[in-house]
């Protein structure tokens, strides 16, 4: 089953926040990706889905600019990901499926060294970091401790406040909910929607395909390096209810 | 629990490197132990030889050397029952599997007796043998010699358990209290340094004034033997292993017995203590602080500093030893100078002109480099942050010279200091304190780019090589040194073999540079972030 009814209506004013033309990128002989094409529209809760080792990762990592790719063209925001890599970071904010903080620091040095290096002011800083700890409940008097003495869950919503500190146009999370604990998914759940409705992207993968087709507006499941299907959950409320045995089908065929 | 015991074993000795590397690296170890068996053995045999006429200093020395070695076995002990009882992922592990506290315990102790049975033997024997060759022991002493290890063991494991919890309790304070951890290793920094300086300061003045005969002086020898009965309980052991003195036996057992039972029952409880109860850290209050948003740069240097300061490695290694620079730096060039203008040195040195001038030079280079390789680890110690540098909107180049020039400018300060010093206080002449610091700036330099370019080649999780810094950090020096001297001894000037050396390593490092500039962003991107 490849690319089962892909949503070609999308509406002309939309604004492209992420662009991917014509991804391939190989490691060795091996070619992982073969040619990803997508676009992904500002105000959006798109879902990145796909079995273990078909290139999820890969094209996540080539679209924030952490992988070189052999050949296409990914924007961000407008900017291309390897002549303006610069101005794309900044047009993003990225969660990690394993927190990547750093441990010698205590969690509110790491939010400061962040909150620095995207140039925020101190004023949004403290608005933000504060109403992002909360959300996320992250204890602030925690954010006194080194992040090396901080459990999993805690790392991640560290970072997942983090991410947001900048007020990023794109909203990247691979594998976001790894380690948290139940409330903290659904409050996740509950951001990541907001986020959306607030004209901003949230680009998300997650093997919950439960969380994927309540929450996501468009989905798309890649197989063997390809688009094997592109669905828009909003304009065909069946995908929605039936994403789990698409998914299951894919990759039965 | 065997499997319990070979998880241990395993976890002591395995390694993520591989075959060739660890078959290299059981060499380095097996060939340092040997040095250090010989030298141990030379030593004591040497000192034998000299007192073996006087009653009773035979089995005193005996005694000292074996209470050296009972003072170097309780704190390796310490170490390695740290690692054992107190190892926090390794409780975490045993808590998911069906395996009671006291199967974990007994097979814990069991691993302590072998590895300090092999260590001690190790140490020990060598010491028997080389006490039997020379007092002439019957064959007895030696076969009795091989159980020391396993008498030895409850005293030096029992002082070792009965301090291990609270070492534990003091090292996890450490990690929470950055300065107090950093004025630590200053202090043991600084006293190592003085007592290094006196012990070298006497060794110079004995060898300087030919007076090492002074040492075994009747009066020093009997004045050593009354020391003997101070040794407790070491001389007990004297008595059962040399003297044959059986009866001294059971109150050294029972004396071991005792620590080691109140040792043992303390490890127990801390042990079930730790592994039942949370040992993370409890929240600090949450005091107002001014924010501090600096500019992007300004971030990246203070995340290295913390980086770099992060552990106790990088604090002995890098930084203390930095500090302490300057100081060791003149002590050991002082007594160099003193050892080759003395004696029979003088006269092999008027032969080859600036040999000590070179020898001084080398040791400038090499201490500067040395010390700098403890903090350029700079891809390594990012970890699996690796991704946060690859996607915060920095540039690749500035984060790297970041990462670069932070342990370059520390060790560069430390080095013009030590310059300053060494000029100031007559240790080296102007000329060569002004060469050694520009030919060490630039293999700093280069040094430097080398370790970056062998970090960024790092690939799946595994370690950096470092075969062409070692050349550059030791060989190099060592090289141009040996061919300065010759070159010297054929009458080159010394200004001329500066100069070919500065030129040299410039030439040398210069292809590495236009490389790394090159091929920086390449291998940037394809650094893996370690998950």
């Amino acid at each position: 089953m490849v690319n089962e009814k892909p949503a070609t209506n999308q509406p002309q004013q939309r604004e492209v926040v992420i662009s991917i033309k014509d991804l391939h990128k190989s490691y060795g002989p091996k070619e992982v990706l073969k040619g990803i094409d997508l676009d992904v529209y500002a105000g959006e809760l798109f879902g990145f889905i796909g079995k273990n080792g078909v290139g999820k990762s890969t094209t996540i990592d080539c679209v924030i600019g952490a992988k070189k790719f052999n050949q296409g063209e990914i924007t961000l925001n407008g900017y291309d990901i390897i002549q303006e890599p610069i101005e794309a970071k900044y047009s993003y904010g990225y969660v990690a499926s394993e927190p990547s903080c750093y441990e010698s620091m205590t969690g509110y040095d790491y939010l400061e060294f962040v909150a620095s290096i995207y140039g925020i002011t101190e004023g949004d800083f403290v608005r933000n970091y504060k109403y992002l700890c909360t959300r996320l409940s992250l204890d602030l008097k925690e954010l006194a401790n080194p992040v090396s003495d901080y459990s999993h869950g805690m790392k991640q919503k560290l970072c997942l406040a983090a991410s947001l500190l900048h007020n990023p146009k794109i909203w990247v999370l691979d594998e976001p909910t790894v380690g948290l604990d139940i409330m903290a998914v659904e409050e996740l759940k509950r951001m990541m929607r907001e986020y959306a409705n607030h004209g901003k992207t949230v680009f998300v993968t997650s093997h919950n395909i439960d969380l994927v087709a309540k929450l996501c507006d468009r989905v798309c499941i890649i197989n063997k390096g390809k688009i094997a299907a592109l669905y828009d959950l909003n304009r065909e409320p069946n995908r929605r209810i039936q994403l789990a045995k698409i998914f299951m089908d894919i990759y039965k065929n | 629990m065997l499997n319990l015991l070979i998880k241990d074993f395993k976890l002591m000795f395995s390694s993520e490197r591989s075959l060739s590397k660890r078959i290299i690296s059981g060499v380095v170890t097996v060939l340092f132990v040997a040095c250090f068996v010989v030298l141990e053995i030379f030593l004591f045999s040497a000192v034998l030889n000299k007192i073996k006429d006087f009653r009773q200093a035979p089995e005193a020395f005996m005694t000292l050397f074996l209470a050296v070695v009972t003072i170097l076995m309780i704190v390796a002990g310490v170490l390695q029952a740290k690692k054992l009882f107190f190892n926090e992922k390794d409780i975490e592990q045993l808590t998911r599997y069906p395996v009671t506290n006291s199967q974990i315990i007994l097979s814990k102790l069991i691993f302590l007796f072998f590895s300090h049975y092999a260590t001690a033997i190790l140490f020990v024997y060598p010491l028997f043998i080389a006490y039997g060759q020379t007092i002439t022991m019957p064959v007895w002493f030696y076969y009795i010699a091989l159980f020391y290890p396993v008498v030895s063991f409850f005293f030096e494991m029992g002082i070792a358990l009965l301090v291990v919890y609270p070492v534990w309790m003091f090292s996890q304070f450490l990690k929470k209290h950055l300065l107090l951890e950093f004025g630590l290793a200053m202090v043991l920094l600084l006293a190592g340094t003085y007592a290094y300086s006196n012990i070298l300061s006497l060794f110079i003045e004995l060898v300087a004034n030919n007076q090492l005969s002074i040492i075994f002086s009747t009066e020093n020898i009997t004045k050593f033997v009354g020391i003997e009965k101070y040794l407790f309980p070491i001389n007990f052991l004297t008595d059962v292993f040399v003297d044959r003195k059986y009866g001294s036996l059971w109150p050294y057992l029972s004396m071991g017995v005792g620590i080691f039972s109140l040792g043992l029952t303390v490890t127990i409880f801390t042990f079930h203590y730790v592994r039942n109860l949370s040992i993370t850290a409890k929240s600090r209050p949450l005091r107002e602080r001014k924010v501090k948003i600096t500019s992007p740069i300004k971030a990246l240097i203070k995340k290295e500093i913390s980086l770099l300061t992060k552990g106790t490695d990088y604090i002995f290694t890098f930084s203390g030893l930095l500090i302490v620079q300057p100081f060791l730096l003149f002590m050991i060039v002082s007594a160099l100078n003193t050892i080759f203008s003395a004696g029979l040195f003088r006269y092999y040195v008027t032969v080859v002109p600036n040999f000590i001038t070179l020898i001084d030079f080398l040791i400038i280079v090499m201490f500067t480099l040395i010390i700098n390789q403890g903090a350029n680890n700079y891809v390594t110690m990012e970890e699996r942050t690796i991704k946060n540098m690859k996607t915060i909107p920095i540039s690749y180049k500035t984060q790297l010279i970041v990462k670069m020039m932070i342990p370059f400018a520390m060790s560069f300060a430390s080095l013009f200091l030590s310059s300053i010093v060494l000029v100031a206080f007559g240790a080296v002449s102007v000329v060569t304190g002004i060469m050694a610091f520009l030919f060490s700036t630039v293999s700093l330099f280069v040094f430097d780019v080398i370790s970056l370019r062998e970090e960024l080649h790092i690939r799946h999780g595994k370690p950096r090589t470092t075969y062409i810094s070692s050349i550059y950090s030791y060989l190099l020096p060592f090289s141009y040194v040996i061919c300065g001297i010759i070159l010297s001894y054929l009458g080159t000037s010394l200004a001329a073999i500066y100069l070919a050396g500065i030129l040299l390593i410039i030439l040398l490092g210069l292809p590495h540079l236009v490389y790394v500039k090159q091929n920086m962003g390449s291998l940037f991107m394809d650094l893996e972030a370690i998950n």
